[in-house]
Formats: C-alpha cells, structure tokens, sequence
C-alpha cells in the first residue's frame, strides 16, 4: 500500500516553520517600527497621564469633601501623627544635608548645585521594574545617567532613557540593581542590592552592628539618604548578616522630583 | 480595550489581560504590538534597541507555545 505519510509530516513541518518565521519576522518588524517611533508614542501617551494624574487628584479632593465628619476626624489625628514623624525625620535630613554642605564647601566640592524640577507622570503600580515616568525631557535638559531625588526626603535613582519630552527614570530599588552605599552608624561600606517595590538587601559582617531605622548613605560625595534599615537576620552558622532596607521615599506617592 | 489599560490600568491588570487574550485569540498578532508598547512606555532599556522588548518577546514566544495548545483544547461544552 502506497502511503504519503513522509509527505505530510514534511509538509507539517514546513508549515510549523513558515509560521515560526511569519509570527518572528512580525516581531521584529513590529519592533523597528516602535523604535523608530519611540519618542512619539510617548510623546502621545504622557498628556493622557497627566490627565489620569488631574482627574485622580480632583476625585480625591472630592471625596474629602463629601466624608463624614467623624472620618475626617480619624484622618486629621492620623495626618497629624504622620506630620509630626514626617516633621522629625525631614529636621534630621535637613540638619545632615547642612553639615554635608558646609563639609563639601570646606573642600572645595559644590553641595547641592542646580537641579530640573520635572513631575512623575507614571509609577508603580502601573510601571514595572521600579521604573518612574517624568515630565520632563531632553529640551529640559535632562541627560542620561543624571541623578534623581525626592524634594525632602532623599536619593531615588538615576535617569536611563531621555526622550525629546520625557525620560524614565530607575530607581536604585530597581531588582537586581547593585547600587554602593554605607551605614551612616559606622561609615561601614556595603552594596546595596535592590529588590523591587522600594526594597533593598545586602550583607555585612555579623560583628557590625545594625540596627532598624539605621540610615544608608549613597557611597558618593554628597552621600545623600538612600534607605533605611527595616530588620536584619542572622543564622547561628552563618559569618554575614542579611539585612533588609527599604526606601525612604514612597515611590506610589511620588509627584515632584528634582533631577541633577 | 488592551491599549486603554496598558495606558490607565496598573501593571498585573494590562499583562492578566494580554496573556489571556493571547490565550483565547488564535494568532493573536496584536498582542506583540501590545507587548513592544508596554515595553516602550514603561521598559528601561539598555544596549541593542531589540533585547530591551521583554514583554514584546514574550508575548512572541507565548503566541507560538499557544497556538498548537490550542488544537487540543475545545472553549464549548
């Protein structure tokens, strides 16, 4: 008996290849296409982030205004103890960021310098990678590799991609990003090792003393405030201390940013 | 549909969407546009422009893993 079994197995396979390549060849095509469109695609899509960011707003100052009032009282003695950590931990920020000027000055290094003011248009959640959107772009003057912190509270990452109108910013928590930093506590070097979520990890001798609330220094020479230490772990066997930081600033509720 | 919550929606919303999409659509060739653009609104890429498209290469390698999965799969009773 006669069969074409050979046949169509080959036809099979030619036909699993054409489609392997159709479905590659589109990808790739596609992928020129949106490179070459990049900075227009963004340009387009960041007005509508704005308005997402104005409606957000306006629809939050207008269920304040419709709360009862004994929800509004909860929220004042909330607000309240909040400003007051919030108040204390900015003084303590203020008096470090004075003292590190007045040492930059002493050696002739400027201290804080000019900076671009730009607005975070998207964050997480709706980023992924620890990834912040800005306003502001390269007729800014933003330039890759610029450093990028929070107005009051600290450093949050570096500038990776510069468009004409936007550029995206990475934070040091970015997973799997090694950033060098050291413990304000005993000027102990350490390399922070970012987790996502605002989150870092890193070791230490277990003999070094660490303690939550502990603060993190970026490793350059201004040394601005990264994170703070949240807990730190250590088995009987083991010779390093695995410590847990998180960021000091809170990277769902970023609005302004300053970019240096 | 797709295009609105990757612009509006947080993260584990547009991508439950594309994949699910990719799942149930045969050839689902939107979704590797879908994918480039989540990689281009919101990736961080470095080195050759092509290895920086995470989700538009994944979306690639799911429709192709999906589409044979589909033969055997029946979405009646």
């Amino acid at each position: 008996m006669k069969t074409n079994f050979h046949k169509s197995y080959r036809r099979i396979n030619r036909d699993k290849e054409r489609r392997l390549t159709y479905i590659f060849g589109a990808f790739i095509f596609m992928a020129l296409v949106v490179t070459l469109f990049k900075s227009p695609i963004l340009g387009l899509v960041s007005p509508l982030w704005q308005g997402q960011n104005f409606l957000a707003r306006s629809f939050k100052e207008l269920s304040l205004m419709i709360k009862d009032k004994n929800a509004l009282v909860e929220e004042n003695i909330l607000l309240k103890e909040k400003l007051v950590l919030l108040d204390s931990l900015e003084s303590s920020v203020r008096n470090y960021e004075d003292t590190q000027t007045e040492m930059l000055e002493l050696f002739g290094r400027n201290g804080v310098g000019d900076f671009i003011a730009a607005t975070v248009i998207a964050r997480p959640p709706k980023t992924l990678y620890d990834i912040l959107v800005l306003d502001a772009g390269e007729v800014n003057g933003i330039r890759d590799g610029a450093r990028v912190s929070d107005p009051v509270l600290g450093e949050l990452g570096t500038v990776v991609e510069v468009s004409q109108f936007n550029s995206k910013v990475s934070l040091y928590s970015t997973s799997g990003r090694e950033t060098s930093a050291f413990l304000d506590r005993d000027d102990e070097p350490v390399t922070l090792i970012g987790r996502g979520g605002g989150t870092f990890f890193f070791t230490v001798p277990k003999d070094v003393l660490v303690m939550p609330g502990d603060r993190i220094l970026l490793g350059s020479i201004d040394a601005p405030l990264v994170a703070v230490v949240e807990a730190s772990f250590i088995e009987p066997t083991d010779s390093l201390k695995k410590v847990l930081a998180r960021s000091v600033v809170n990277m769902h509720k970023i609005r302004f940013v300053e970019v240096r | 549909m797709l295009g609105l919550s990757i612009v509006f929606a947080p993260a584990w919303v547009y991508l439950s969407v594309l994949f699910i999409a990719i799942f149930l659509h045969p050839y689902y060739l939107e979704g590797i546009v879908a994918g480039l653009l989540i990689d281009t609104l919101y990736g961080a890429r470095a080195g050759a422009p092509l290895f920086g498209y995470i989700f538009g290469f994944s979306a690639t390698v799911a429709i192709i893993f999906v589409t044979p999965l589909r033969k055997y799969l029946r979405f009646h009773a």
